[in-house]
């Protein structure tokens, strides 16, 4: 939590000198996290810094949080995707946290035209790297066998649509 | 969308401990074990049993057609009858075993002989593994019988031979409620033990076991076809996991986490 503290102070303080910000919907269809969400970020050279919020965390108590990086490795905008989500997952006394390094990349969709709106595609590993609270016995990844990973690796797709100012 | 109505008026899921391992942290390596059977069976919340069941593999190794208590050959074999004889103590113990009124024991026959998954049991094997299912079988009828007890025995395989084996070899009487089921997991060539549900078309399956997070649009819609239940497994519960269990509501849940399946589904 207190890394992805930093990170928003971060991108908060970067967008003094941002070339850019935009903030919008961070939609998908697979399970990795509720399907509606809400984020912002902004847009430094080939830089770009986001957190995305969740408020569908009022339907089941589950709340996905964000930390995204991506690193434009072409002019077409193909980036490298890095980040952190932080899943605090609704119990009877408590919440349990699972906390996932996310690897990936991402690309822009071009159907916008000059519209100041803009849409991105992004493909992600997300892999759990550790379980921890509501006193429950802390948990890592482990690789010694297949049985001890597979669920904890997960693949995911996602689109952003946002509103963009430069 | 379809699966999501037609979960709304499901009864709740009932929770069974996976591989007789279900005290966190998650730890696959102690599948099936005595010393994890142990520690599951004293897991409480509120004064009762998190999980409504419990799950024991028995694995037939072949070199010595020997009827174990194993998830693979890793590690010192049990016999197959060490776990039997452990709920038969804990049956005869004072309050309740389960979280519900009826406490489920599901015995997995494993479908391979060998540490190599590809080596299956040849007719003879089939017949002895089926065997051994049944001694597991009387020694916890007896048990619920003896203390009053209301247990149902499932039995369950990656492969329908087993099951066939098992319904020939059937006793004569039969103290407690058996029911079947057939186990769906990764699909290949991720991992090769699961067949296709078409091999079970002739079997009375109750519910159909899949993985979680491996659950293939034919496959849903082939167990919706068996008109049977589903129950789903897992390793580690995860995000993807519970929206999974949210969506299906399935009858049973084997998880090797009780505790934190059964506060998720109290919260």
């Amino acid at each position: 939590m207190r890394g992805l503290t930093l990170f928003a102070l971060l991108a908060l303080a970067g967008a003094a000198h941002a070339d850019g910000w935009h903030a919008g919907l961070n939609l998908r269809v697979d399970q990795g996290s509720h399907p509606i969400r809400a984020g912002g970020g902004v847009e430094l050279g080939r830089h770009d810094f986001t957190l995305v919020l969740d408020p569908m965390a009022w339907t089941d108590g589950q709340h996905d949080l964000d930390a995204l990086g991506y690193y434009k490795l072409s002019t077409a905008g193909w980036s490298l995707l890095y980040g952190w989500r932080t899943t605090a997952i609704a119990l009877a006394d408590g919440h349990q946290f699972q906390e996932k390094f996310l690897l990936g990349f991402g690309a822009p969709l071009p159907f916008f035209g000059t519209l100041p709106l803009r849409a991105w595609w992004s493909f992600e590993l997300a892999s759990l790297v550790v379980k921890h609270g509501a006193g429950l016995p802390r948990e890592w990844i482990s690789f010694d066998s297949g049985r001890d990973f597979i669920d904890l690796l997960n693949f995911g797709m996602f689109v952003t649509f946002e509103y963009e100012k430069y | 969308m379809l699966a999501a109505l037609a979960a709304c008026d499901r009864p709740p899921s009932l929770v069974i401990c996976h591989n007789a391992n279900c005290a966190e942290p998650a730890d696959p390596e102690r599948d099936d074990t005595v010393e994890a059977l142990r520690e599951s069976l004293v897991l409480e919340r509120d004064g009762l049993p998190v999980f409504d069941g419990i799950e024991l593999d028995t694995f037939l190794r072949g070199a010595d057609n020997t009827c174990l208590y194993a998830h693979d050959l890793d590690r010192d074999q049990t016999p197959a009858l060490e776990p039997a004889i452990i709920l038969a103590e804990y049956f005869s113990r004072g309050g309740p075993i389960g979280h519900g009124d009826t406490f489920y024991v599901a015995v997995e026959l494993k479908s391979h002989v060998s540490a190599d998954t590809a080596d299956r049991h040849d007719g003879a094997q089939l017949a002895l593994h089926a065997d051994c299912a049944w001694q597991v079988y009387r020694a916890i009828a007896d048990a619920a019988i003896a203390n009053d007890r209301e247990v149902v025995m499932v039995f369950e395989a990656f492969n329908p031979a087993l099951l066939r084996a098992v319904i020939a070899a059937t006793p004569s009487t039969l103290p407690i409620p058996v029911e079947y089921s057939a186990i769906q997991g990764v699909p290949a060539p991720l991992d090769d033990q699961t067949q296709s549900l078409d091999g079970y078309r002739d079997l009375p399956l109750s519910y159909v076991e899949l993985h979680a997070q491996w659950i293939l649009d034919a496959q849903f819609e082939a167990v919706r076809s068996l008109g049977v239940d589903f129950a789903v497994f897992m390793f580690s519960a995860t995000a993807e996991t519970f929206a999974v269990i949210e969506q299906l509501r399935p009858r049973l849940i084997f998880t090797s986490e009780a505790t934190l399946m059964r506060r998720w589904l109290d919260r």
